[in-house]
């Protein structure tokens, strides 16, 4: 036998030294034929309080598997809160029957709509609710707005509030007050109390 | 799981070798005392400083390695080589490495044996000397690397603070998941981004994770920018972190199935040079 340093793999350090002196024929070896499981590790934001804990979502083959918290990230440093360390819940469900996580078959994936005095709900799609939205928000600014008072310009409407989830992150929170702001609505809070 | 059934073949040697190297490195501290160095590091420690060296340590470490190689296969004769060079190109082989342009030290050694002529004083490949003489020179390094003051937790580059190798793997620490990568060569150890590769410094929609279903917790990070890998072992269930140098022995079935996919291991950037980075 000749002994060789293997160039077809590269391996380094004593890893190569020890295989090209013992002599592995690793082309002989069934792993190599296994397949691999390919999984993304991405990063995200906690959406349940304004700390924006960071957090890394574990996706194998395209699926959720787990959330754990990011340790590289300056705010939490690894760590998450009981209620962040159950992110994965969000999406994911312990089916009782077949003892496995699943997705959660009670997410909502489609927009209902329940009219005035009714007690069915209605499967619209996002294109009506958005109009609906739109007009109904434009018609009661219309109707209320406030231009002076009392020889004072306050530009308002006190028909509408607006009240922020705690599931918003900083910048949806952020975006979602200019555009009350910029609508006129003075009645704007927020969920999150920290 | 069935793919440790690659660790059996290089395990014995690999640890028989570790030992030797773990013993001279004690020894090389205690001959070869380093002042230690404090302040911040610009690109890495050995790029302006030098190894201390013993020629006689060297051969000592060379006769030990040797006999070790001898005993699994008895054609692996380099100790015939060592009894013939002297203490002067054994000093110039240590010399030309870290004088070498090349980043990779492995091809450095390689162009180092091929300068001093010495495979044509023995029938091995030359680049199988190359990867005896950078195992026995490891001690060396290992020793100055210790000597240091503690840099892993303040480096957050892709590559080592003492001897700027990129690493081969890493692991998720057990305390708080943070990314431990380590030097195969000077066995430093440092913190770095998660999903960010150490080649490239690319973290773009996060990085790939490849495993097999056997075994989840050994997993190579891929990236499809550049095209390199390193292998990540998850203790974060564990009780404490991993030996990087076995788990890189442990975890071999990676590096082929790897490079049968067309990446290449992070720890030889071929492309990279030193004024690149």
């Amino acid at each position: 036998m000749k002994v060789t340093r293997r160039e077809f793999f590269k391996l380094t350090g004593l890893a190569a030294l020890a295989a090209a002196v013992v002599g592995c024929d690793w082309d002989k070896d069934p792993v190599i034929s296994y397949p691999l499981v390919d999984a993304k590790e991405v990063t995200t934001i906690c959406p349940y309080c304004s700390c924006g804990c960071g957090a890394i979502c574990y996706v194998v083959n395209g699926k959720l598997v787990s959330v754990s918290g990011d340790p590289d990230h300056p705010i939490n440093e690894g760590a998450l809160c009981s209620k962040g360390a159950s992110l994965l819940n969000l999406n994911t469900v312990y089916n009782l029957r077949t003892h496995s996580p699943e997705t959660n078959p009670n997410r909502l994936t489609k927009v209902l709509y329940r009219a005035p005095y009714s007690k069915v709900w209605e499967k619209k799609n996002w294109r009506w609710a958005m109009d609906r939205i739109a007009r109904r928000v434009k018609e009661t600014r219309d109707a209320t707005f406030e231009a002076q008072e009392n020889g004072v310009t306050v530009n308002r409407t006190r028909a509408i509030a607006h009240l922020g989830s705690a599931a918003l992150d900083n910048e949806e929170n952020y975006l979602l007050a200019k555009l009350m702001r910029s609508l006129g609505i003075v009645n704007l809070d927020h969920h999150a109390r920290l | 799981m069935k793919a440790e059934l690659y660790d059996a073949p290089i395990m014995p040697l690999l640890r028989q070798i570790l030992d030797v190297q773990r013993e001279f490195r004690d020894i090389v501290i205690a001959e070869l005392p380093l002042p230690k160095k404090t302040g911040a590091i610009q690109s890495y420690i050995l790029e302006c400083e030098r190894i201390l060296f013993s020629p006689r340590l060297f051969r000592e470490i060379c006769i030990r390695l040797a006999s070790l190689m001898a005993s699994h296969n008895r054609e692996t004769d380099f100790i015939s080589l060592i009894f013939s060079l002297e203490d002067s190109t054994l000093e110039a082989l240590a010399t030309t490495v870290q004088s070498c342009l090349e980043p990779d030290l492995v091809a450095a050694m390689e162009i180092a044996v091929r300068e001093l002529r010495l495979h044509k004083l023995s029938p091995l490949e030359p680049s199988l000397l190359a990867e005896f003489f950078l195992a026995a020179i490891v001690p060396f390094y290992t020793a100055y690397a210790l000597q240091q003051a503690p840099v892993g937790e303040n480096w957050y580059r892709g590559w080592c603070p003492v001897c700027g190798q990129y690493p081969v793997n890493g692991y998720n620490r057990p305390e708080d998941g943070r990314r431990i990568l380590g030097c195969w060569m000077c066995e430093t150890e440092w913190s770095f981004s998660r999903l960010t590769c150490p080649i490239c410094s690319s973290n773009q929609e996060g990085q790939l994770m490849l495993f097999l279903e056997e075994d989840p917790r050994r997993r190579l990070q891929v990236c499809d920018d550049c095209g390199y890998y390193v292998k990540i072992t998850d203790c974060t269930q564990a009780q404490a972190g991993c030996d990087l140098q076995l788990e890189n022995a442990a975890t071999v079935f990676l590096d082929i199935l790897a490079q049968r996919k067309g990446y290449r291991p992070a720890s030889h950037p071929h492309r990279l040079t030193r004024e690149m980075r």
